[in-house]
């Protein structure tokens, strides 16, 4: 087990820094918002970090219900993509692959950007 | 980013304009301006002695980057082009003063451009107190100039991409995508039964307009007063109006205020009125629900690209990589514009 800070604490620090040292420290606009982006970036990956396995489990189990298969997210996405495109499988409008595609979009904004969810009635 | 440093650009622009306008030219305070991916634009001043040019002029250069966000955006001599027949047609541009395909000059083309003063940033113009008067101008403004520009004469401009005999817009707008998405790689479901939806309903429509194809608030330039020019050709193609008509609807270029659909600013019917005034025809509202979705689809799909290009190591950029994180916020606006068409509730 590595000594604090932990993987959280490192990420906050380092968002600070940027959000607050960097920010004061130039008047380039263009630095200042990139600092802002990056110190977004770090805290998509905080929220990766707890809420990761538990969305990336929800979705697996809805690609195997949907697929028949077990597999690995990444496969069972490769194969889905095959089976829209070549028409096999129905995805359209109100059918059980579109509930599926539009609750991992759900799920990806929950790590993304939650306040674009709260924004949109989905938070 | 330009390989070139700002004085160093300052110092080549300078060069470049000294022989332009036969003169001693001084070219003062250039500084980079915020936005655009594809292309770096910079604000400068020039300062010419004597001659045609002498006095002092506020100006823009638009430079070309190494990559593009969409493979068919087009060359700064043909942005030229479409911007002279812009002017001609009474749409409200800034006038192009100089343009340079010497690669010497600056490594790659560029324009330089008169300045117009005021706001291109989305977020402010949907919030700045003092532009609370252009806000409600701007949609009437905005449904005049698309009027003006529809009515341009795309045919001198044979360079602007175009459906294929027997295509439709809304299917070369389609191909491409289906090009883009094979080219990025990896798999997206989502965006794939869009893509799929968009397919199956694509409408076959005969109108064929010159198509700016990125306008939406960010690409006006806003004064207190309202709308002072359009800016930003370099998507123009040859299409269905629709695709103009809805993509300022596109729920990222409301700026965050959502519950006005028209770019943040109003309910879009002002902008849909003056249009249909101007020009004289008749907006398909079924045909607008469908090119909104897809202008959603186009831009998650776009933020996959540009995070492409910091991937694939073309550009490495944090602002670049931030955008794939974006595309799920399009994706799901996306899913939810069609199933509000499919349930005849759009």
């Amino acid at each position: 087990m590595q000594d604090r800070p932990d993987l959280g604490e490192l990420l906050e620090s380092v968002k600070r820094f940027l959000e607050e040292e960097i920010v004061a420290a130039t008047d380039d606009q263009r630095i200042r918002f990139r600092a802002r982006v990056a110190a977004n970036l770090l805290s998509i990956a905080g929220r990766e970090l707890s809420l990761d396995p538990q969305l990336d489990g929800a979705e697996r189990t809805r690609l195997e219900g949907l697929l028949g298969r077990a597999g690995s997210a990444s496969e069972l996405n490769e194969e889905l993509v095959r089976r829209i495109r070549a028409g096999e499988i129905d995805a359209g409008p109100g059918t059980p692959v579109w509930d599926h595609v539009r609750k991992t979009a759900v799920e990806k904004l929950r790590i993304a950007n939650p306040a674009y969810l709260k924004r949109a009635g989905e938070g | 980013m330009s390989r070139f440093s700002n004085d160093e650009i300052a110092d080549r622009l300078q060069a470049f304009l000294a022989k332009e306008t036969g003169g001693s030219a001084r070219v003062e305070g250039l500084r980079a301006m915020p936005g655009g991916a594809s292309r770096a634009a910079y604000a400068f001043d020039l300062d010419v002695a004597a001659g045609p040019w002498a006095g002092r002029h506020a100006l823009v250069l638009r430079l070309d980057l190494g990559g593009k966000i969409y493979e068919a955006s087009l060359e700064r001599d043909e942005e030229f082009e479409v911007l002279a027949r812009a002017a001609q047609g009474g749409v409200p541009v800034p006038r192009v003063c100089f343009r340079s395909r010497d690669p010497e000059a600056l490594g790659r083309g560029f324009l330089v451009m008169e300045r117009v003063d005021g706001e291109t940033i989305g977020r402010r113009i949907v919030s700045l107190p003092e532009l609370s008067d252009a806000r409600k101008a701007l949609p009437e403004q905005m449904g005049r100039a698309l009027a003006r520009i529809h009515a341009l004469d795309p045919e001198p401009l044979g360079f602007l991409p175009r459906p294929w005999a027997g295509s439709s817009p809304a299917r070369r707008v389609l191909d491409g995508a289906r090009g883009e998405l094979d080219r990025i790689g990896g798999a997206h479901p989502g965006l794939e039964a869009g893509f799929r939806w968009f397919e199956e309903n694509a409408p076959e429509s005969a109108d064929r307009v010159l198509v700016h194809g990125d306008f939406r608030l960010g690409n006006m330039i806003v004064g207190p007063d309202g709308l002072r020019a359009v800016i930003d050709w370099e998507f123009a193609s040859v299409g269905d109006p629709h695709e103009d008509l809805a993509w300022p609807f596109v729920r990222d270029w409301r700026f965050g205020l959502d519950h006005r659909r028209f770019g943040g600013i109003s309910d879009g019917e002002d902008f849909f009125s003056s249009y249909e005034a101007a020009s004289g025809r008749r907006i398909d509202r079924a045909r607008a629900a469908y090119w909104e979705a897809l202008g959603n689809f186009r831009w998650a799909l776009g933020c996959l690209t540009q995070a492409h290009r910091h991937l694939s190591g073309a550009e490495p950029s944090v602002e670049l990589a931030s955008l794939g994180r974006r595309s799920a916020e399009m994706e799901l606006e996306m899913l939810d514009r069609i199933a509000a068409i499919a349930a005849g509730s759009a």
